[in-house]
């Protein structure tokens, strides 16, 4: 279970804070008195016809007060986000390319890693290596995070590492830490982490190519949302250039420019290209699997009936 | 002694008579002190042979000479119950030497006028008459304060009572109007019911986040006591009150609010404003 982005050391001290935040107010309140009273009938009477609503008005019992502790720590539980797994097994596939900002990628990771029994990391640049497996302990995966590098190529070979991953055992939940938009994937879950590139890269650009560059670049960028192209193609035994971006100067019309030049030299064969951009700011924001998986919605719910509750029973009369 | 000289010489001018005519009593006033019966003119009725001569109104033969013999009406001494209520409720209001007091006054006029009678707590104290009669009254009095395990029920002396009935109490039943008919079950005896009330029941002093626990049978309430609940409290009492006064009515019986805070005199002066006692 992870609790999106906190610790379980940092959600237990939230969660003993407030417990101790409640139970210190609860002694320090002023204490109920005790009257001895000829009849409760007439003050029962006044009370039924002087019902008010005051949310914690009687907070004075030891009921009251658990009741309110146990809907304070199931606030803090539900706003969390907590994530549920039902398998143990965990592949963490993290994108190295220049479209995951590796940091964060790894701060997912090592949260998912301390929280889960057996994990394994796969990263996947250019290369794919796996730098621990289900067998490796909590300390040799999370020293193997420190050895992953980024990448500056926007090329990863993340279906194939997400092939392999789910190749390892039948229970294996794939978790992809990335910042690409993951197509046509099954049981696997996504943490966004996009980078700056990410973010340019993303912007829909309709890119004119003759045929087969339109298929080079397609194969290229291992992208078809990225790219939309004017033609069909009919070669597919197009040999893909070999062309390296560097993160620093990533841009689209550089990288088409670069792109041409790259074709023209290798082909001899001179095309004119242009760049039109398609309508704007359609973005990439497929909510991540986790978040539907997520529990909070039904303990906030939780909350609403539990308060409801303690609304009910003070009414009533058996808690003050 | 309950009574201090003064109140007591105060009560001795306090006349005792009934409210209405039933069969056995007349209406009269007690002012002689003289003890057995009177007997009261009534009416003339012709004269039958054999008929005692000495009740021949000889002035009325020597006016018209008709015979006609005088009847008269044989005044009886009433007699009555004094139910006193000490239970919980009394002690818890602090009101148990307030209604000690006025119960005192009460037997204390009746006793003063030869009337003899009964004293009645949860159980049959025992029977009065006279000077020896308030003496030991006031013992027993001060004994039956003292016994916080009274209750008011009239279940279980009813067929100890005379035909009429003195109720000294605060009249308040936990079971509400129900538990009250239930327990003053008093049949068709001539019956006075003296409500007694203080300051702590008309005007509590409780405020804030408060347990209340009730003095008759500890059931616990958790309210917070502001002026809004007090104003409740208000209106609920007196709608109980209300309804014991109506109860009251329908039985032919009758109803008086006492303030215990009150001296004695201004006791009797809304009780007896005419210095007569009526039950």
């Amino acid at each position: 279970m992870i609790f999106n982005g906190f610790t379980i050391w940092f959600v237990s001290l939230l969660a003993l804070i407030g417990t101790a935040t409640i139970i210190v107010s609860h002694f320090l309140k002023a204490r109920q008195k005790t009257a001895v009273v000829p009849t409760i009938l007439f003050w029962q009477q006044a009370y039924e016809s002087s019902k008010r609503n005051i949310l914690f008005g009687g907070f004075s019992s030891v009921l009251s007060m658990l009741f309110i502790l146990l809907i304070m720590l199931m606030f803090l539980f539900g706003m969390l986000k907590p994530v549920f797994y039902p398998i143990k097994k965990i592949a963490i596939v993290i994108d190295t390319s220049c479209t995951t900002d590796i940091n964060l990628a790894i701060n997912y990771a090592r949260s998912l890693i301390v929280q889960n029994d057996k994990c394994s990391v796969i990263s996947a640049g250019k290369d794919i290596t796996t730098h621990s497996s289900f067998d490796s302990n909590i300390s040799t995966s999370l020293a193997a995070l420190n050895l992953i590098k980024p990448s500056k190529s926007s090329y990863s070979s993340l279906y194939q590492a997400i092939k392999e991953a789910k190749s390892a055992s039948k229970d294996t939940q794939v978790v992809v830490l990335t910042g690409q938009p993951i197509l046509n994937t099954s049981n696997v879950q996504v943490f966004s982490c996009p980078s700056e590139i990410t973010e340019i890269i993303n912007e829909p650009m309709k890119l004119a190519f003759p045929d087969h560059f339109a298929l080079a670049a397609q194969a290229y960028c291992e992208s078809d949302k990225r790219f939309e192209f004017c033609e069909e193609t009919s070669r597919a035994d197009y040999v893909l250039p070999d062309i390296e971006v560097s993160a620093a100067n990533w841009k689209v019309p550089q990288f088409v420019e670069l792109l041409s030049k790259k074709i023209e030299s290798t082909t001899g064969i001179k095309y004119r290209t242009t760049v039109e951009r398609t309508s704007p700011a359609q973005k990439t924001s497929k909510p991540p699997i986790a978040y539907k998986m997520s529990l909070h919605g039904f303990l906030l719910i939780a909350v609403l009936i539990l308060l409801l509750t303690e609304i009910y029973l003070f009414r009533k009369g058996v808690i003050v | 002694m309950i009574l201090s000289v003064d109140e007591i010489n105060m009560l001795s001018g306090i006349r005792v008579g009934l409210r209405e005519k039933v069969a056995g009593n007349a209406v009269m006033d007690y002012n002689s002190r003289s003890v057995g019966g009177n007997l009261e003119f009534e009416d003339y009725q012709q004269y039958s042979p054999g008929e005692n001569t000495r009740h021949i109104d000889w002035d009325r033969y020597m006016r018209d000479s008709t015979l006609v013999v005088r009847k008269y009406q044989q005044l009886q001494r009433p007699e009555f119950s004094v139910i006193i209520d000490l239970s919980a409720s009394i002690a818890a209001a602090n009101k148990v030497e307030q209604l000690k007091r006025f119960a005192s006054t009460i037997c204390f006029c009746l006793l003063n006028r030869g009337i003899t009678l009964k004293l009645h707590s949860s159980r049959n104290i025992g029977k009065y008459q006279g000077k020896h009669g308030w003496q030991r009254i006031q013992k027993d009095i001060e004994v039956l304060s003292t016994d916080r395990s009274n209750t008011l029920s009239c279940d279980n002396l009813c067929s100890d009572l005379f035909k009429n009935v003195i109720v000294v109490s605060d009249l308040i039943f936990s079971g509400g109007i129900d538990e009250f008919k239930e327990q003053m079950n008093l049949g068709d005896r001539r019956c006075t019911l003296y409500s007694i009330s203080n300051d702590f029941d008309l005007s509590p002093k409780l405020s804030g986040n408060l347990k209340l626990i009730d003095s008759q049978n500890s059931k616990r309430l958790n309210c917070l006591v502001n002026d809004r609940m007090v104003e409740q409290y208000h209106k609920a009492r007196n709608t109980y009150f209300k309804s014991i006064e109506n109860h009251c009515l329908r039985m032919n019986w009758q109803y008086r609010d006492i303030n215990a805070e009150d001296s004695i005199r201004d006791q009797f002066l809304s009780i007896a404003p005419n210095g007569t006692l009526l039950f």
